[in-house]
């Protein structure tokens, strides 16, 4: 795709040349060289692999100093470089940078930059300065997507004898370190001895929970150390019961932190006597959540608060929530209201991302059946938790309201919980505006910007993105009437803008607009530099 | 005392119920006499006690439940355990530093602590081995740091009577290179890396021209001297072959440093040659009877695995297998059971010295031996359930199991065996032993079963009730003796390997060895022969002539006394 994207800019550009017959090979054929850098330190990168590819593949290796030479290019080429520990911004996932050849020409200082990949590794030890070996370390990144602050489970791992643990092959980022619950795994256990002491859960640099945890700020290419001290604290006992599964239904029970990741604490669930208990639970909020898959998929929840034993717990087990989507489409012709639709897709899809956990696998889209006459979506097997609600309307249609019982989904997130029996309520309207503008830099040349149209009032929060470019500035479709402030910045990537103090900051040189149903406006923006881009 | 250290992990994760008895002593009534087992803890290097160490007490392999109970050594490294009724307890601790261990231990074995009248049980002296270490950095040509490479460690020693060389454990480099295996215990050891160079591009396909271009090949192959190369298993220090490598004599507490720098050398392609189908689906379908299997043959018939060889299919009936070092291989096919291949072949192996490009045919290989048995249950109505017949081959380390179904049929797994020597044995047996054992198509003495090439082997047995046990203790000069091999030891032990048993004399000289199938055996005990190659006759001999000689009959205990030698 890219590829071809390339070949056709290339074959625009082919002056047919005939330049340094260097080697015998060929007419047309010519010599790149050049040399690979790190982009964070300049220093040249020896032994990296240049892949010159277009007709024919060549690659070379760069010498100690960084160059590399290669010959016999056809026209229309294009180069990346590679080596482990490297990666490209622009392609994360595959640690080559990619540069479009000029065809043709001699080529004689091309410069590769490679970005280095960054680690975080460290010790955990006891308060006498012991290591603890296999103890559970899990990193988490706080992203941001569509302007929201999100938490990414990156890796789990354990300590080995030594404790030590590391994580590599990192981008940079803001990371948190949770480390534990464990146990001194050295001393021995005798088969009804329950243990009294434990190590609890706790956040780089000692938080109790990510709330009070300080990330690690990881730049390109660093090596981060990060040391954990763990204090024994009591550990305790927790049993309840688990009711509302067939006799054969199998349960399981994981228990979660806080911030709702899994921690590692053994817990038994004997589902044919509904009974389960955990052992060596250290003091700390927790929440208690237990699952039973097949035909009809049940959920409970329990938030536990432990400072002594506890013994009295009650999962309850109900079906996971399903939530159906009921969508209304409204469209005026000659002052009348008709609901419904034409073309066979639906206008709007809906997209759930859950919030209090990081480990939770991704998000949900909507399931949807049936014909354009009888059409219905469905949001299946939620787990009780918070979610963030993504409602995304196609062609012309604008979301005007959208509530869940008594949420309204379009200034808040939407929390699930076991036993609700509520729909998703949607209604589109086809009576937006149009929004179009251009960007102006600070001297007066027109720029490229992510354009945000935030909406100012209390009852809606979502913001429409656009992208303006300096030829022929941006245009948004199917705004929903209202008054909006409109931003132009120049990287928006990492802004938390869901976050209305976040804009705040930026509110003098932002654009004050008014959009009526179905008229056409035209804004200038100045551009706002966002500071950081990459 | 037989007691498996593995299990000695999981018993007090699962929390067994404890049926050891503790009784308490009542004051005034003549209760049960208590006894006590008590001692101190030391660094069986430096003769120091041991601080804050977890000593236990458990059931013996005999017994049932899991470990009774547990003790924290102070700073001068003494534990005690009271209240006990007579009988036998293993002992075991750790510590940090100091893998779990069970009292004298010797592999699976140990010395139990037997309490009760005229028994001392209270000074003794734990030695505790502390844990040795490798680590290293795995770097390549170019000093750069190899990552995911996969990191193997084999040990030297007596493995079912044998003196050998086996893996015994594997990890991963790191981003840096770096790796670590820890809580190993004194031995000798090898290592050898597995890794692939981050460049390695072995399908030359890529390399070759594409249409349009009019260039001559010379490039391509310029293309296929960088990148179509490959790192052979590279064993520690530095050799690609494992008559190079060299040993790391690890002492007890010894951290050593093993660096391995892998050379990048031309990957070498064989093709092979499957069945005559030109349809390129049928013969690779999906599942089985897709992909080769490669071993490689290191240290004296040990077989390696091979994975991450990239294997081409580009081909119609031909399987290319890319990406190999020179070396001694053995390429298993399965066997291709695509529905619309009509000339599908079966399974088939073929052994290559490896030193350049080849081609294999299948037709030229030797197939697999098909092996398939029957086991008549002597006085028994129906076949009792669970029980499988099974085939070791000690020098390759492989084993093939075969269920017996409810007739008598033995239906084992796999694609069929290679030629060698295996020992047959029932597995799961219930107190059942083979009383009888031929075979067809395959040479059988004893209990080893010789197969030589492809034929198809029947085996035939008749499995009766009445295993026995043989009970006794070890003498030195009139004194028991704790700590000894006893070793039972079969007649025609070369070819009976499955009839030997062990056990370690406990601290009152006594030892058990159960499951005995019946016959004629000689109990030997040596003081100190941990790394007597047990199963070698020429080993053993010196030791039979003051042995004691048994006639074991089914289902009979026997008490034996035995000179320690």
């Amino acid at each position: 795709m890219l590829l071809c994207i390339w070949c056709v800019v290339l074959a625009r550009l082919l002056p047919a040349q005939i330049v340094n017959a260097s080697s015998a090979k060929g007419p047309g054929s010519f010599t790149v060289s050049g040399t690979v850098v790190n982009s964070v330190t300049g220093a040249p990168i020896g032994r990296a692999l240049v892949r010159v590819s277009g007709v024919i593949q060549r690659t070379a290796f760069t010498d100690s100093e960084g160059h590399f030479q290669i010959e016999g290019i056809q026209e229309g080429y294009f180069i990346e470089a590679q080596k482990p520990g490297y990666f490209n911004p622009l392609e994360p996932d595959r640690g080559v940078r990619k540069w479009a050849g000029k065809a043709g020409s001699d080529a004689g200082s091309t410069v590769l930059k490679l970005t280095p990949m960054s680690a975080i590794y460290g010790r955990i030890t006891d308060a006498t300065g012991q290591p603890i070996e296999h103890m559970p370390v899990s990193l988490t990144e706080r992203t941001v997507r569509d302007g929201r602050r999100y938490w990414n489970l990156r890796g789990s791992t354990q300590s080995d004898e030594d404790g030590s643990f590391r994580f590599a092959d990192l981008m940079p980022g803001a990371y948190y370190l949770a480390a534990g619950p464990g146990r001194d795994e050295t001393r021995i256990l005798a088969v009804d001895e329950k243990p009294k002491t434990g190590y609890p859960s706790l956040y780089y640099p000692g938080a109790p929970d990510l709330a009070s945890a300080s990330p690690v700020q990881l730049g390109a290419g660093q090596q981060a150390q990060a040391d954990f001290t763990m204090p024994e604290v009591r550990v305790y006992h927790v049993s309840g019961s688990v009711t509302g599964h067939l006799p054969d239904q199998r349960v399981g029970l994981l228990v979660l932190n806080q911030a709702g990741d899994p921690v590692s604490i053994p817990a038994r669930m004997r589902w044919d006597v509904g009974a389960f208990d955990i052992d060596a639970i250290p003091a700390g909020s927790y929440v208690l959540r237990a699952i039973s898959q097949g035909e009809q998929p049940l959920r409970a929840e329990v938030r536990l608060s432990v400072a002594a034993n506890v013994d009295n717990v009650h999962l309850g087990l109900a079906p996971a929530t399903t939530i159906p989507v009921v969508v209304r489409a409204e469209t005026r012709t000659s002052n009348s209201t008709v609901a419904g639709w034409e073309s066979g897709s639906p206008p709007v899809s809906v997209r759930l991302t859950r919030l209090d956990s990081s480990a939770a696998s991704g998000s949900f889209m909507t399931e949807e059946r049936g014909n354009q006459k009888n059409f219905s979506i469905e949001l299946k097997r939620l787990d009780p938790g918070k979610y963030a609600v993504d409602l995304t309307p196609r062609g012309r249609w604008y979301v005007q309201s959208a509530v869940y019982g008594e949420t309204n989904l379009l200034s808040d997130d939407l929390t699930v919980a076991a036993g609700q029996n509520y729909a998703m309520e949607v209604v589109l309207r086809d009576d937006g505006a149009i929004l179009t503008g251009n960007v102006k830099s600070s001297d007066g040349t027109d720029a490229s910007a992510t354009v945000l149209v935030v909406p100012q009032s209390t009852s809606r929060r979502h913001a429409q993105v656009g992208r303006s470019f300096p030829s022929n500035g941006f245009t948004l479709n199917a705004v929903p009437p209202g008054e909006y402030l409109v931003f132009a910045f120049d990287h928006a990537d990492k802004i938390e803008y869901a976050d209305g103090d976040v804009l705040q900051a930026y509110a003098s040189q932002a654009a004050h607009v008014t959009l009526t149903p179905n008229q056409e406006s035209h804004v200038v923006l100045n551009l706002i530099q966002a500071g950081d881009g990459e | 005392m037989l007691f498996v250290r593995v299990a000695c992990v999981l018993l007090f994760a699962i929390g067994l119920p404890a049926q050891l008895q503790q009784s308490a002593p009542a004051p005034a009534a003549p209760a049960v006499l208590s006894y006590r087992i008590a001692g101190v803890v030391v660094n069986s290097l430096t003769g120091q006690p041991i601080a804050a160490a977890s000593v236990a007490i458990g059931p013996t392999a005999n017994q049932n439940g899991g470990i009774s109970k547990a003790v924290t050594t102070g700073a001068d490294g003494r534990f005690a355990f009271g209240g006990l009724t007579r009988g036998k307890y293993a002992l075991m601790a750790t510590a940090r530093g100091f893998a779990m261990q069970s009292f004298e231990h010797h592999d699976a074995y140990s010395t139990a602590i037997a309490v009760g009248p005229d028994l001392d049980s209270e000074h003794l002296v734990f030695r505790l081995e502390p844990d040795a270490s490798i680590d290293g950095e795995v770097t390549d040509d170019n000093n750069d740091p190899v990552q995911n490479g996969r990191v193997r460690l084999y040990e030297k020693k007596v493995q079912d009577g044998q003196l050998k060389i086996s893996s015994i454990n594997e990890t991963e480099t790191d981003d840096q290179g770096h790796f670590r295996i820890g809580h190993l215990a004194q031995g000798t050891y090898y290592l050898a890396v597995a890794a692939r160079p981050w460049y390695a591009q072995n399908d030359r396909s890529a390399f070759r021209r594409k249409p349009s271009s009019t260039d001559a090949d010379i490039p391509a192959a310029q293309e296929a001297a960088t990148l179509d190369v490959t790192y052979p298993l590279t064993f520690y220090p530095n050799s690609p072959d494992w008559a190079g490598a060299s040993p790391i004599m690890l002492h007890p507490g010894e951290r050593a440093t093993a660096d391995v720098v892998m050379h990048a050398v031309p990957a070498l392609h064989l093709r092979l040659r499957i069945g005559a189908s030109t349809n390129r689906g049928a013969t690779f379908a999906t599942g089985r009877g897709a992909s080769p299997v490669v071993f490689q043959r290191i240290f004296d018939g040990y077989l390696e695995s091979v994975f991450n060889s990239p294997v081409s299919n580009a081909e119609p009936g031909i399987a290319e297998i890319m990406g190999l070092a020179p070396g001694h291989y053995v390429i298993q096919m399965p066997a291709s059971n695509a529905t619309n291949d009509k000339n599908g072949s079966g399974a088939w192996f073929q052994e290559i010295d490896l030193a350049g490009d080849a081609e294999l045919n299948a037709g030229d290989a030797p197939a697999f031996a098909s092996i398939s048995g029957s086991v008549f249950f002597q006085g028994e109505t129906t076949v009792p359930r669970g029980l499988v017949l099974r085939l070791s081959n000690p020098t390759t380390d492989e084993s093939f199991w075969g269920a017996i179904s409810d007739k008598g049929q033995v239906t084992f797994n796999g694609d069929g065996v290679r030629a060698g020597r295996y020992t047959v044995s029932l597995g799961n047996n219930h107190g059942f032993f083979l009383s009888k054992l031929s075979a067809t198509g395959a040479r059988l003495i004893g209990r080893t079963l010789e197969i030589t090439g492809a034929s198809s082997v029947h085996i035939v047995a008749v499995a009766t009730r009445g295993i026995g046990q043989v009970d006794g203790v070890a003498l030195l000069d009139g004194q028991s003796f704790a700590g000894a091999m006893i070793v039972l030891v079969p007649r025609d032990s070369a070819n009976n390997s499955p009839l030997f048993r062990r056990d370690q004399s406990d601290s009152d000289g006594t030892f058990t060895l159960p499951n005995v199938v019946p016959g004629q055996y000689t109990v030997v005990a040596i003081a100190n022969g941990w790394d007597l190659e047990w199963g070698n006759p020429a080993a053993l001999q010196p030791y039979l002539k003051r042995g004691e000689a048994v006639q074991v009959a089914g289902e009979s205990k026997l008490q034996v006394k035995v000179q320690v030698q």
